[in-house]
């Protein structure tokens, strides 16, 4: 059971990393600074780790890193715009739901056909998005 | 900006960063993590330049102070994740790590909603008064959806 009380303690560590976003932003921090600091941190620490196990780094790694890079620094600095007006359960259930972008991919580039269930959920999301269009706050 | 646009572009960008993740399965986890983050962080550089905030000391030692502490959480948790993929099933731990967003939930309303007691407190936006219709059909749909598409 080590792998169990590895994932629970991941399974905290993550839940408290999301709540930290809130208190950092009811703290007043500049959403910017904070991604900064936050990616700086990780970045520097997998790369002493790495030292220590070894990198492999290729072309390939580096244009999906490049792509994956910008995308998290877009995610965590509008996450923690976001996290200024709106209450955190909208927030996090919303950026969960975005699941619906990978399954709209399959569809659609990969050639995976749609079930009842993923259509069903497929509609609910875009009644989410409409809604939350309609949002004026 | 609209505080529900930021959101929709935080929905949109984390949605492609699992198409992403999945092509960067590929390669080495480390590598891959080290070299995205480096990048984010340039990329969060430019985007500070071009923001020209003006800032007290103050505020910006208190946001690298708040960065700083969710980069080590992030680092260990993810480190353990990967511990945990090393010795167990990864359709197990993955589903049971997503679930961590509601830790975030729970912390959230138990500390930013007041002072009521904590049945008062610990209530969700679908049964909550507080929150308009329109967000409580959000919050519905969003779940509900999850589920579905999992």
């Amino acid at each position: 059971m080590e792998w169990f009380f590895f994932t629970l303690l991941a399974f905290l560590g993550f839940g408290l990393q999301d709540f930290l976003y809130k208190v950092a932003t009811s703290k007043g921090c500049e959403p910017s600074l904070t991604t900064i600091s936050f990616l700086l941190t990780v970045s520097l620490l997998s790369f002493f780790l790495g030292l220590i196990l070894g990198l492999e780094i290729t072309q390939g790694l580096i244009a999906v890193a490049l792509a994956n890079g910008i995308l998290f620094s877009i995610t965590t600095i509008t996450r923690l715009e976001a996290l200024k007006k709106i209450p955190a359960s909208i927030v996090f259930t919303i950026i969960r739901m975005s699941l619906i972008i990978v399954v709209l991919w399959a569809l659609l580039f990969a050639g995976e056909t749609i079930t009842i269930k993923s259509g069903l959920g497929i509609l609910f999301s875009f009644i989410a998005i409409y809604l939350l269009k309609g949002e004026k706050k | 900006m609209k505080p529900y646009l930021w959101l929709l572009i935080a929905f949109i960008s984390s949605g492609l960063i699992r198409i992403v993740v999945k092509l960067g399965s590929n390669f080495d986890p480390l590598s891959f993590i080290t070299v995205s983050y480096f990048i984010g962080f340039l990329f969060a550089l430019i985007v500070r330049k071009k923001a020209k905030r003006r800032l007290t000391k103050k505020v910006a030692g208190r946001s690298i102070l708040f960065g700083l502490i969710i980069g080590l959480i992030n680092f260990f948790s993810f480190f353990l994740q990967l511990n945990a993929l090393s010795i167990g099933q990864a359709s197990v731990i993955f589903p049971l790590t997503s679930l961590s967003v509601y830790v975030a939930v729970v912390l959230s309303i138990l500390v930013f909603q007041g002072k009521g007691k904590f049945k008062e407190k610990f209530r969700y936006p679908i049964l909550d008064n507080r929150y308009t219709s329109s967000r409580k059909l959000i919050t519905f749909f969003s779940i509900f959806s999850r589920q579905l598409l999992l």
